[in-house]
């Protein structure tokens, strides 16, 4: 899992543009979005193309997203579930 | 009568960066577009982290108000819907256009990135600059063949003239298949017409060839 969550510390940092942002300062327990990263709606659609790209994952709906994207911790385990299923 | 007057110019191109014709910043010749850019942004000193999320255009005109503002406010006025920003260019924002048709004919990965779309229009560079500088004025984008220097000039004194601005940012900015060009020029008014240069077709257009030498 540990793996897992800095390989999507640095995903998040390329596919976002993050360039200021150090990937393993990231806390995968903080929210993604309102603070800590402080991202906003277009880097939403982001994640999700991230999900696609790297994870085959297409996320159905809203209310899914707001659950997967509200932390890294989230997303990680989301996909490792993905992946065991 | 009132006249208009250009307080100070800024500009971008390959080479290097100028405040009121003096050089701030030269280019590394052999450096890549967004290397400049991103030299020009950590020369600021300022932290702004949306910058990078921006296309090569928007950075321009971004950093073309930031070098032009020297670390201060852009206007010395807290009203900001008194404040109007004119640009132009001649390509409206084709490279980004282009950038994002390729990502969308491409079958085999047919992943477009909706953060590269929203730069698919060229007035996006003045909301990133209005955002910055807290300017809630009237914006526009001329599309022309060329610096029109007489329609920018025409333009922004009716806007003078109706009262709908105290104070404008006028200028040209494009960024295209790895060129660079960009001038930026603070208009306002004054009734000394010795003070600073006279905000005419002809000071424009010299403005203009001055930043281009």
């Amino acid at each position: 899992m540990s793996e897992l969550i800095s390989k999507l510390k640095q995903q998040i940092v390329d596919q976002l543009n993050l360039a200021d942002v150090d990937p393993a300062g990231i806390d995968e327990n903080a929210p993604l979005f309102g603070e800590g990263l402080g991202l906003d709606s277009i880097d939403a659609l982001e994640l999700i193309l991230l999900m696609q790209k790297n994870y085959n994952i297409k996320i159905a709906t809203a209310e899914e997203g707001q659950k997967i994207f509200s932390s890294v911790r989230a997303m990680a385990d989301f996909i490792e579930a993905h992946q065991k299923a | 009568m009132m006249k208009l007057k250009i307080n100070k110019w800024s500009a971008i191109n390959d080479r290097e960066v100028l405040l009121n014709g003096e050089s701030k910043l030269v280019f590394d010749s052999t450096a890549l577009t967004d290397q400049k850019l991103e030299v020009a942004y950590r020369a600021l000193g300022v932290s702004y982290p949306k910058f990078f999320k921006m296309d090569a255009q928007s950075k321009l005109g971004w950093l073309s108000a930031e070098y032009l503002c020297e670390g201060g406010k852009l206007f010395d006025t807290s009203a900001s819907k008194d404040v109007a920003l004119v640009l132009s260019n001649r390509k409206s924002s084709l490279d980004t256009d282009e950038q994002y048709q390729q990502s969308l004919t491409n079958e085999e990965e047919f992943l477009p990135s909706p953060a590269v779309f929203v730069y698919t229009l060229a007035n996006i560079v003045a909301g990133e600059i209005c955002i910055r500088h807290g300017i809630k004025g009237e914006n526009n984008f001329l599309i022309s063949e060329s610096f029109d220097a007489a329609a920018l000039v025409n333009y922004v004194t009716i806007l003078f003239e109706e009262g709908l601005c105290e104070q404008c940012l006028v200028g040209w900015v494009e960024a295209y298949h790895g060129t660079l060009r960009s001038m930026f020029a603070s208009i306002a008014k004054t009734t000394d017409e010795k003070a600073g240069l006279l905000f005419n077709i002809e000071n424009l257009n010299q403005v203009y060839q001055t930043s281009e030498l």
